[in-house]
């Protein structure tokens, strides 16, 4: 099937005091129709990067080099009208940080009204009964209220699903989650999933995350390392029997497993052949000729090569 | 059940507005400092509006016997020229509050550009404009708003100019330090990703979070174009046919008020600049306490 989202060697880089600095460094990954990624990674991975390129979402400084084609468009050749046409309508963004992703000084409503407004050229009226419907969607009992109240007056459960509503409010068909749970309790942070979840039924949804158990709710899972993607496969499969080192790590760490935490920080070298070889307990000869992804299982890919 | 009944009464009130009165009157008991700035201001506004109602007499009407003492007949006496002072008085009023609001809606509207444009922009463009404002902030104020207003002469609309020449540099830095706080927040960067144009999200999203700077800075800028108002009238430099409260005084000054000790003369338009003054550092000061530019970041 034609993938929704084809991204073909992607580098993105940054100038820094001690030189560039390649968050991102020749990504290849495709998002067929309908699939639930979750983009898994420590902080500093480029997970986060890869998800703004993708939405358009890039300062000046970086330079991005690569393909990110939707629906067979390429994004970075495109106008910005044509870009700005894209995103919102088809490419939706569900930010993180609930806190400070509304504005603070409109009522919600508002600000989920503009999408209507603004993007579909929609009265008033009609984006208001709009708006109330989307956020009795994502599970507030009196929508209404909602409607009226400022960002301040929520707790930080009830903003992601405000920006849920808001990311989906157009019905794109390329969802992209930036760490939505991030700074929430357990409890609202599986209501927020859930919500999320349903929301995205029939729609491609990449959820960026460093969480296991909000990544258990995707049907495929991405991880990353060091600007690289190190493990790609079904949830099931890259969950529970991990085969890179570094996932197998991350796998050990969690308390159910023992809780044995990972030794190391990420290398900020990029040219070894294998990045994660510093901190590797399986390290010998053979990880000094060049680690390519390659596939292992059905649609499981590892960049390893004692996987 | 007390509160049931309110809220009750409230939903029941909505459509007819009177929720929002509901919520103005909480308003006013959150912000003592700005209901009396803003009770004094429309006062004054009020006095100005109906000078012609509330003045017993044609202030440039000359007939009166020159430097009467304040009495039930002329409450604030007459001048050398037999001219009633209350009445003057009163309409100075409308010269003073004018300009204050003129220039410093000027000042306020061309710093807000500049700040926004500035800061949202970044770049060379914010080199180039706050390099501007630092240039402007670096001419001494009072020599150069003298010789400007003697240089364009003496008319209501130079002073103005020239008045709003001078304020809008510290309007645009304080904007523009708050807007390049507010554009990295989160929110812009998601309307950003949302495709709302850069136009809007300047407009609307960024101007709303620094309204209450714009605010606060607009009724400082207006009390102190009235004393910088006061201050050229007292110069000479206001225009002779329209008499404010700082010109008030310069007649005074000039016409033996102050050498045969009439104090009525100058004491009233004196303690009005004062008080106006006052009133909206009232209403600054209210904003500038409620801002939220602390719990933000």
């Amino acid at each position: 099937m034609e993938p929704l989202l084809r991204v073909r060697s992607l580098s993105v880089t940054f100038p820094t005091l001690y030189g560039p600095f390649e968050a991102v460094s020749d990504l290849d990954l495709d998002l067929a129709p309908g699939e639930r990624v979750a983009l898994m990674g420590e902080s500093g991975c480029g997970k986060s990067v890869l998800g703004h390129a993708i939405i358009g979402l890039m300062s000046d400084v970086a330079d991005v080099r690569g393909l990110i084609e939707y629906r067979g468009r390429d994004l970075c050749r495109m106008s910005e009208e044509e870009v700005r046409r894209i995103r919102g309508a088809s490419i939706g963004l569900i930010p993180q940080s609930p806190g400070s992703a509304l504005d603070p000084v409109l009522r919600v409503g508002r600000q989920i009204d503009e999408m209507y407004v603004l993007i579909e050229g929609k009265g008033q009226k009609e984006a208001k009964v709009l708006t109330i419907k989307r956020l009795n969607d994502v599970g507030f009992d009196d929508p209404e209220e909602t409607y009226d109240t400022y960002p301040h007056r929520m707790s930080g459960g009830m903003c992601e699903r405000a920006l849920i509503a808001m990311g989906t409010a157009l019905d794109p068909d390329l969802l992209v989650a930036d760490e939505p749970t991030k700074g929430l309790d357990p409890e609202s942070k599986m209501h927020v999933i859930d919500q999320l979840m349903e929301r995205a039924t029939g729609k491609t949804l990449l959820l960026i995350t460093h969480d296991y158990y909000v990544a258990a709710a995707c049907d495929r899972v991405v991880v990353m390392y060091s600007g690289q993607i190190i493990e790609d496969g079904p949830a099931h499969i890259v969950l529970t029997a991990p085969r890179h080192p570094y996932v197998i790590g991350l796998w050990q760490a969690l308390p159910e497993n023992g809780l044995r935490p990972m030794p190391g920080t990420m290398d900020r070298d990029k040219t070894a052949n294998c990045r994660f070889m510093n901190r590797c307990p399986f390290r010998d000869e053979k990880c000094h000729t060049p680690q390519e992804l390659r596939e292992i299982g059905d649609a499981h890919l590892v960049r390893c090569c004692h996987a | 059940m007390d509160q049931f009944d309110r809220s009750q009464i409230l939903k029941w009130l909505n459509p007819i507005g009177l929720r929002n009165f509901h919520l103005a009157l909480n308003w006013l008991k959150r912000n003592p400092y700005r209901v009396v700035g803003l009770s004094i201001i429309t006062a004054l506004c009020l006095i100005a509006a109906l000078a012609p109602v509330l003045a017993p007499y044609e202030p440039r009407y000359m007939g009166w016997a020159p430097f009467l003492k304040p009495g039930p007949e002329h409450w604030l006496g007459t001048d050398d020229m037999g001219k009633d002072i209350f009445s003057q008085f009163l309409y100075a009023s409308r010269i003073s509050i004018a300009v204050g609001f003129a220039a410093a809606t000027v000042a306020i509207t061309i710093g807000v550009a500049v700040g926004l444009t500035a800061g949202y922009y970044r770049g060379r463009v914010e080199d180039l404009l706050m390099g501007a404002t630092d240039l402007f902030l670096l001419i001494p104020a009072l020599p150069i708003m003298i010789l400007l207003a003697s240089y364009l002469g003496p008319s209501v609309m130079n002073v103005v100019l020239v008045i709003a020449l001078l304020w809008w540099c510290t309007t645009a830095r304080v904007v523009h330090s708050r807007v390049i706080q507010v554009r990295e927040m989160q929110f812009v960067e998601s309307l950003k990703a949302m495709a709302f144009s850069d136009h809007y999200i300047v407009f609307k999203h960024i101007m709303l979070n620094t309204k209450d700077v714009i605010v606060a800075k607009w009724s400082l800028a207006i009390a102190s174009a009235m004393m910088a108002e006061a201050g050229l009238a007292f110069l000479g430099l206001g225009d002779p046919f329209q008499i404010s409260w700082g010109g008030m005084i310069s007649n005074a000054f000039n016409r033996g008020g102050f050498a045969m000790n009439l104090w009525w003369w100058y004491v009233a338009p004196g303690g009005m600049i004062c008080l106006a003054a006052t009133a909206f550092f009232l209403v600054s000061m209210q904003s500038r306490k409620s801002s939220y530019s602390m719990e933000m970041v």
